[in-house]
């Protein structure tokens, strides 16, 4: 049988064929300091936009113009009747995904674009999705959202360009971080007491049955950007400026600068940024390794010191996600029940107490989401896999000043 | 208006707890629990102070008894808490009230940094009967309570157990099932709107401060 990638792969090649890419270097300007052929290093780039909408869906397109390799376009939401008056769309796009249209738009114009989509929050994505993008471009009116983002660069160590605007002073304003080590400033650094406020307010709620709803996807506890179309393509054109500037290394570098075009004064202002020792998030970079064998295919002990760790440290902690370990279970009667498993999060684990017969169900006190290495010690020289954990795309490890990312060495496009 | 004893007026509070010092048993269970700690650096520095701000609050004599600590993954505590505490209610005796729980508080690294379901963190393991709109009820293994909609980042544990008591004493509590929010348990919601006269089921303060005994009398 076909898999979906398969069938996408051959439709492009056949889309590429019929509209094979443009020419870039018959319109490219030779660019001054840039020595090198800049259409040939564009193309090997991939870039991630966060927020497809009047800003970030027109950076999609200014990159995939440039002949950029690939996107990944993360956004929840739909377009609306009001998109139009802002959006970068027309009426026949309204209902529809916006990350969904812009990957439609994006390859029309580029063919053989690699497009990843997303149509969730990125709070819900996995820290390896974004781990192919050589730079990550925010454009989100969701605080909780630019923290979240925030906090992924910095411990994938990918420069972020966020780019945002202020309708009512005509100001559009983009801000590089570097996150060249984990030590420089994030968008939580820059947040002030009015952020917080409004970062709580929009904060992810819970129902009883589990199930979780952000304010901001259900158009309640928001207050929609105000804006005018020609100032987002403004903030979108600033932005697309920098990732160029900053992706080709032209001119002083942009790292941990933010350029705010003022259009009341026409004044443009470069200002550095700092870091704010107060910032919340986790100002650690992970090391990202890359296996050449499926994860799930690894022993314990292959996988730590595949990430150069040392699993008789006690400091080392395992985290794969949507799985718990599940060392062991106590039985009503008292009894201990050795499980030593992988389970994933919402299914049940049951087991026979061999002292009382009575079928015991592991309950959240006995699971845990982060492990100790050290409980693996039965079980180093074991396939992660036969531990329970067969689909698993990535794995954290962290000791106490160290951390590691592990994700597979190629990850497929998925168009 | 009653008067507040000395050795009442002397307990630090919740935003004390930094100060107080640990001592003897107290104390062995801390340095216990901190043998086998892992994870980053900050990550572990904050399992010992929650920790410690819930090993505290044994020390000056509040209503819990930390029963186990778990510090090597997530941050595992197992207390018992003295109160009263609903149990189902029999058609002979009406409701029933125990006069401790069993608690397993889990602590995730994720709560530090993301906003968690009030449901994550307090899991009642013994009484398994409690009769509560906001504790669920069913074939789970343990009961859940849940502490509301969303609990922010970073919330601290202290802020937990304190929510905790007062939702378990009936001080406070959503009884109403039409709430986006929900009930957990929708006949112990109908059966607590109709018996309200027993509300609250204590009127002692978590912490038996001057000013905790002041707004109680």
């Amino acid at each position: 049988m076909k898999s979906f990638a398969q069938s996408g792969r051959k439709r492009t090649r056949r889309r590429a064929a019929a509209n094979p890419r443009p020419a870039r270097t018959a319109r490219f300007p030779r660019l001054v300091g840039m020595c090198a052929d800049a259409a040939a290093a564009l193309a090997r780039l991939r870039v991630a936009i966060v927020g497809c909408g009047s800003v970030g869906g027109r950076v999609a397109l200014h990159l995939a113009r440039c002949g950029v390799r690939g996107l990944v376009l993360i956004d929840p939401k739909k377009y609306r009747p009001v998109s139009l008056v802002t959006h970068e769309c027309y009426a026949e796009a309204i209902g529809q995904n916006k990350a969904d249209v812009m990957a439609t738009v994006c390859r029309s114009i580029c063919p053989d674009l690699e497009v990843r989509v997303y149509v969730k929050p990125v709070q819900d994505l996995l820290l390896g999705d974004l781990v192919e993008a050589d730079v990550v471009v925010m454009a989100t009116d969701n605080l909780p959202a630019e923290v979240d983002t925030g906090q992924r660069c910095i411990w994938l160590g990918k420069p972020l360009v966020h780019a945002a605007l202020h309708g009512e002073t005509l100001t559009a304003t983009v801000r590089f971080f570097l996150n060249s080590d984990g030590q420089g400033p994030c968008p939580a650094c820059l947040f002030g007491p009015q952020e917080w406020r409004d970062h709580d307010a929009n904060l992810r709620r819970y129902s009883c049955d589990g199930t979780a709803h952000d304010p901001s996807l259900k158009g309640t506890g928001v207050v929609p950007t105000r804006s005018l179309s020609f100032l987002c393509a403004m903030s979108a054109d600033l932005a697309t400026n920098q990732v160029i500037r900053h992706l080709l290394g032209l001119g002083r570098s942009v790292g941990d600068t933010m350029v705010e075009y003022n259009g009341y004064t026409h004044r443009t202002v470069v200002v550095p940024l700092g870091r704010n020792s107060n910032c919340p998030c986790e100002h650690v970079q992970y090391r990202v390794v890359r296996s050449t064998r499926q994860i799930s295919d690894l022993t314990m002990r292959e996988l730590v010191e595949m990430a150069g760790a040392n699993h008789k440290s006690r400091d080392l902690l395992l985290q794969i996600p949507n799985m718990r370990w599940i060392d062991q279970m106590t039985c009503k009667c008292g009894a201990v029940t050795v499980v030593r498993h992988f389970q994933p999060y919402g299914d049940l684990c049951t087991k026979k107490c061999q002292t009382c017969k009575r079928i015991v169900v592991a309950g959240p006190m006995d699971a845990s989401g982060a492990v100790a290495t050290a409980a693996f010690d039965s079980v180093l020289d074991v396939p992660i896999r036969q531990l329970g954990a067969r689909a698993m795309s990535q794995a954290t490890l962290r000791d106490a000043n160290r951390a590691w990312l592990i994700v597979p060495a190629h990850r497929e496009a998925r168009q | 208006m009653k008067s507040t004893t000395s050795t009442s007026s002397n307990r630090p509070g919740l935003n004390d707890l930094s100060k107080v010092e640990l001592s003897g048993a107290v104390l062995m269970k801390m340095r216990f629990a901190q043998l086998l700690n892992a994870g980053s650096t900050a990550w572990q520095a904050r399992k010992v102070a929650e920790l410690r701000d819930v090993l505290a609050i044994e020390q000056i004599g509040g209503p819990i008894k930390v029963l186990a600590a778990d510090l090597s993954g997530d941050l595992k505590i197992t207390v018992e808490m003295r109160m009263p505490v609903p149990r189902r209610p029999t058609e002979e005796s009406g409701l029933r009230l125990g006069d401790h729980a069993v608690l397993g508080l889990l602590y995730t690294f994720e709560a530090t940094r993301q906003p968690q379901p009030g449901t994550s963190f307090v899991y009642i393991l013994d009484p398994g009967d409690v009769w509560h709109p906001n504790v669920s009820s069913g074939n789970l293994p343990v009961q859940v309570l849940c502490l509301g909609p969303s609990v922010p980042a970073g919330f601290p544990l202290k802020h937990i157990l304190l929510l905790t008591y007062a939702s378990l004493t009936m001080m406070a509590a959503q009884f109403d099932e039409l709430d986006p929010a929900g009930v957990l348990n929708r006949e112990a919601a109908q059966w607590w709107q109709r018996n309200a006269h027993l509300l609250p089921l204590s009127r002692e303060p978590f912490l038996k401060t001057t000013q905790a005994r002041k707004v109680a009398t």
